[in-house]
């Protein structure tokens, strides 16, 4: 019998609930049953939610031994706790921090608000990420001379020169 | 009824909120700062918000049913009022405050009335911004706020949405309700946050994800979602009405009956037939004013029973005291 949840894997865990006098029958396969028993408890606690995410990838161990160079947090202590010791230690973690972070969202790069004083920083840096992307168009349309122009640009930016505004592009 | 609960939509959107997650770039993280930094950050905070007329309460100066009190009121988290370090600095209205050393080293939250999460996120933005001024955040070009938790990392912000959904849990709806949210990225929980559970058929919908979502997408789907569940709550009561009028007046009206005549009444006891009170209001078969049954919810809860009595009580007192409570405001 296939689960009544996923439809894909075998049920072999069969719930039978009564309310107000009336019983309902569900034939569950394991995983969905996890599934449905945390969020039975009000959701996935943080605690829970991280060792799965850390225990589905097995970790090197070379990995348990990261430390913080600057609070001395290590990686085994932090997946332990669940929380880090400082700013430093998301960048100390490395490529692990990385993939908890895209397991955990789906994502891994920052697209919202950012604080004042980095404001203009990043959207120059964001303009030069579009301005990349738009150069790797180009490239694969062999339109070499619209990639060389872009190239220039990027650069500009990158030194911090004010770039003037190209075609279609916003200064 | 006031203007922001005036219909039906509020009545099932209890209250919103917005928090965001943040850090001093040159300070550990709380599981790491010695009370020197405590003392630092709390200082630092209020430098920052000189100009903004917040009251600085901190912890250690309070007693423990002062403590509990605010947690009852929503004003601070249960962690915060564990620790004799912490902080919380209350706008003059409070509907703004800034937890100062719980999980992050801020946690700044605005929490209004019905679902109005825009308006909640402007003021919480507010506060932010004015400490921003004066102070650097812990912040990464890639992975935006850096949070104690990775799973707050990013926008560093999560907004809530309490909702009163009686007529989905008559139906034994709200797990399909759960199950549907999460997929969108969403969490439900109780009402008092994380771990706690769901009392009063008072549900908290969430944003799961901080990172690679801008805050007015986060803002809009749960939003969405909320307007959505809140159709769906209004569908099960017409259910419920269409079934059997009567059955449903009558259960819902028992509550009411021994609301009003009951000379003993738990926290647990209380929370279950108040939500039936409160469907009864929202449908007409007794009037009471939803702001009537929320001063209840919060006078009646154990801390602040025992402010207002002025002394410590037994559970038996506790009991006897909250249900005079409510007798007095239904009558």
């Amino acid at each position: 019998m296939l689960c009544d949840e996923c439809g894909q894997n075998q049920a072999t865990i069969h719930i039978a609930t009564i309310i107000g006098g009336k019983k309902k029958d569900e034939n569950l396969c394991p995983q969905c049953w996890q599934k449905r028993n945390a969020q039975i408890l009000g959701g996935l606690s943080v605690g829970n939610l991280l060792s799965q995410l850390l225990g589905a990838q097995p970790q090197q161990e070379e990995d348990k031994s990261l430390r913080c160079g600057k609070c001395g947090m290590t990686f085994a202590e932090f997946q332990k706790s669940g929380r880090l010791g400082c700013a430093n230690c998301y960048a100390a973690f490395g490529e692990n921090m990385r993939k908890m972070l895209g397991s955990i969202h789906g994502h891994t790069h920052h697209v919202g608000k950012v604080p004042g004083y980095l404001e203009e920083e990043v959207r120059a840096k964001q303009q030069i990420d579009d301005l990349r992307r738009q150069m790797d168009e180009a490239v694969r349309a062999e339109d070499f001379e619209r990639a060389a122009e872009l190239r220039d640009r990027i650069r500009a930016l990158d030194k911090g020169q004010p770039v003037a505004g190209g075609e279609g592009e916003e200064a | 009824m006031s203007e922001e609960r005036k219909n039906l939509a509020t009545n099932i959107a209890q209250s919103c909120r917005v928090r965001l997650a943040r850090n001093y770039a040159d300070v550990p993280f709380p599981t790491r700062m010695t009370e020197a930094d405590s003392a630092a950050i709390i200082e630092r905070t209020c430098r920052a918000l000189e100009d903004g007329n917040y009251v600085l309460r901190r912890m250690s100066d309070l007693s423990r049913n002062a403590r509990g009190v605010m947690v009852e009121e929503h004003l601070i988290s249960p962690e915060l009022s564990a620790k004799d370090s912490a902080a919380v600095l209350l706008s003059p209205d409070r509907t703004v405050s800034i937890m100062i050393g719980e999980e992050d080293h801020l946690r700044v939250q605005a929490v209004l009335p019905g679902l109005q999460l825009e308006e909640a996120m402007a003021r919480a933005d507010r506060a932010d911004r004015a400490i921003e001024r004066t102070e650097r955040f812990a912040f990464d070009r890639d992975w935006g706020y850096l949070t104690a938790c990775p799973t707050n990392a990013g926008t560093g912000m999560r907004a809530s949405v309490m909702l009163h959904l009686a007529g989905l849990a008559m139906l034994a709806k709200t797990g399909q309700v759960i199950r549907a949210v999460s997929q969108l990225g969403l969490t439900v929980r109780g009402l008092y946050g994380e771990g706690s559970e769901a009392s009063g058929d008072l549900y908290q919908l969430s944003n799961q994800i901080t990172l690679g979502r801008t805050e007015e997408e986060i803002l809009k789907l749960l939003s969405d979602t909320a307007e959505q569940v809140i159709g769906n709550e209004r569908a099960a009561r017409e259910m419920l009405l269409q079934q059997g009028r009567t059955e449903l007046e009558d259960t819902l009206m028992r509550s009411y009956g021994i609301f009003t005549q009951a000379r003993l009444m738990t926290t647990k006891e209380f929370m279950t037939r108040l939500s039936n009170v409160r469907l009864a209001a929202d449908l007409g078969f007794v009037s009471v004013a939803p702001e009537t049954l929320d001063r209840l919810q919060r006078d009646v809860q154990p801390a602040t029973l025992e402010r207002n009595a002025g002394r410590k009580l037994s559970q038996g007192e506790r009991d006897e005291l909250r249900a005079e409570i409510i007798r007095k405001a239904l009558t």
